[in-house]
C-alpha cells in the first residue's frame, strides 16, 4: 500500500530524512511542469524546483496540514518561480485582473460559428499543447493547475494568492483563448473547415 | 434561444462548468436539455471535452535523473562532508574492499608464477601481528592460493595485467561511491 504524503512527512520530521526523497520523487514531475510553464526555461525551472524542495523540507515543521502537501508545496514552487520572474522584471503573474463578470456571461457563438473539426486526431492534441506553450504564462499556468494538476478554484487561489474571482476570470479567458486559437489553427490549415 | 421549459440559454462559462461537472444539479439538467437539442452546443461541448483530455494527457516534464539525489544532498549536507563518519559506519565494506584490493595488488606486484611466494609474504605479514591466529591464517593462506591462482595466470600477460588494473580501479570507484558519496553511480544506476 502506498504510504501517504502525511506519513512520509511524519517520518521525515521524526529524523528519517531519507524518507523525504519519496516525496520528491512523487511530486517532482508535476511541479517541474508547473515551474517550466512559468519560467519557460528548463535549467531555471529545475534550479527553482530544487530550491523549492529544499525550502519545503526546512519549512516542514511549520506545515499545518490544513491543505494537502501538494497544494502547500505548489505554493512554494509558485513563490520561488515568481521571485525568479520578478528578478527578470516580469510582473504579469501578480497583476490582479479587473473582474469582468460580463465576460463570464458571454454567449456561445451563433450557429454559423459551429466548429467542425477532427477532434479525435493526434494532431489536435499536438496543437493544443503547442498553443498552451505559446500562451502568456499567467494563462498557461492556470490551465496547467486546473487540468493537469486537477486543482480546484480554491486550491489555485491558495497557491497563487489571487482572489477567487480573478482565478475564475483568468481561467475562463485562458480556456477561451485556447479554444479560439485551436479553431483558428485548424481554419488556417484547412480553409474549407467551418470554424 | 431561451426555452420556457429549460430556462435561460447557457453561457460559455456555464457550458465549461457543464463539461467540468461543477454546475448545480438543477442547472446541469437544464443545460443538458439545451445541449441535446442543439448540434452547435454539442460541437462546443465536444470541443471543450477534447481540449481537456488533450491537456490532461499531456505528459509531465521530468527533471534530470540526478534531481532527487541533488535535492537530498542539499538537505543532508553532512553526506558530503562527513567522510570519516560514513567510512566508520561502513567499516565492514571498507575492510572487504581493502582485502580484495590487497590480494590483487600482491599478485600484480609480485608478478606471475610466484603464487607460493605471494602466499608466504601474506602469511608472514599476518603471522607477525599475532601467533594466536595461526590456524586461521593457514586456512586463509590455502584459500588465497586457490583464489589467486586464476588471477595470477591472468596477470601473466600485459593485457591481463591491464584488465586487472582496470577492474581494480572500477571496484575502488564503485565501492567508494557506495560507501561515501552515492552521487555518481547511485544517481545513474539505482534510480
Amino acid at each position: 500500500m502506498k504510504t501517504s504524503d502525511n506519513e512520509i512527512i511524519r517520518q521525515a520530521l521524526d529524523g528519517e530524512r531519507q524518507a523525504y526523497a519519496e516525496l520528491v520523487n512523487r511530486h517532482k514531475g508535476k511541479a517541474m511542469t508547473l515551474a517550466l510553464r512559468m519560467l519557460k526555461n528548463r535549467h531555471d525551472a529545475e534550479e527553482a524546483l530544487q530550491d523549492a524542495f529544499v525550502r519545503a523540507f526546512r519549512a516542514l515543521p511549520g506545515f499545518e496540514r490544513k491543505s494537502s502537501f501538494s497544494t502547500w508545496f505548489y505554493r512554494i514552487v509558485f513563490n520561488v518561480c515568481s521571485s525568479v520572474l520578478s528578478k527578470r522584471g516580469d510582473t504579469r503573474m501578480f497583476s490582479i485582473d479587473e473582474e469582468h463578470d460580463d465576460e463570464l456571461k458571454m454567449e456561445i457563438p451563433s450557429d454559423d460559428d459551429e466548429p467542425d473539426i477532427a477532434f479525435e486526431s493526434s494532431e489536435f492534441s499536438r496543437i493544443v499543447r503547442k498553443e498552451i506553450e505559446s500562451m502568456e504564462e499567467s494563462y498557461s499556468i492556470i490551465l496547467t493547475m486546473f487540468f493537469l494538476q486537477e486543482m480546484s478554484y480554491e486550491e489555485i487561489m491558495e497557491v497563487t494568492g489571487l482572489p477567487i474571482g480573478t482565478v475564475k476570470n483568468r481561467l475562463f479567458r485562458a480556456r477561451m483563448q485556447l479554444r479560439n486559437s485551436v479553431l483558428k489553427h485548424f481554419k488556417d490549415m484547412n480553409p474549407m473547415v467551418n470554424v | 434561444m431561451n426555452s420556457p421549459q429549460h430556462g435561460l440559454q447557457p453561457t460559455q462559462q456555464e457550458l465549461m462548468e457543464f463539461v467540468d461537472g461543477t454546475l448545480s444539479l438543477a442547472r446541469y439538467r437544464e443545460v443538458e436539455q439545451f445541449v441535446l437539442q442543439s448540434r452547435r452546443l454539442q460541437s462546443e461541448v465536444k470541443l471543450q471535452q477534447t481540449m481537456h483530455r488533450s491537456i490532461r494527457e499531456d505528459t509531465t516534464v521530468q527533471p534530470s535523473v540526478s534531481f532527487t539525489t541533488d535535492v537530498m544532498n542539499e538537505i543532508l549536507p553532512q553526506r558530503r562532508y562527513m567522510f570519516w563518519v560514513k567510512l566508520a559506519n561502513n567499516s565492514s565494506n571498507f575492510f572487504a574492499m581493502i582485502l580484495v584490493l590487497s590480494m590483487i595488488g600482491i599478485v600484480l606486484v609480485s608478478g606471475p608464477g610466484k603464487t607460493q611466494n605471494d602466499s608466504n609474504i601474506l602469511s608472514k605479514t599476518v603471522e607477525s601481528y599475532s601467533t594466536a591466529y595461526d590456524a586461521s591464517v593457514q586456512n586463509m593462506e590455502l584459500w588465497i592460493q586457490q583464489i589467486t591462482h586464476p588471477v595470477n595466470q591472468a596477470a601473466a600477460s600485459p593485457s591481463g595485467k591491464f584488465f586487472l588494473i582496470g577492474l581494480t580501479a572500477f571496484c575502488f570507484v564503485v565501492i567508494m561511491d557506495e560507501i561515501v558519496g552515492k552521487r555518481f553511480f547511485h544517481a545513474r544506476i539505482k534510480q
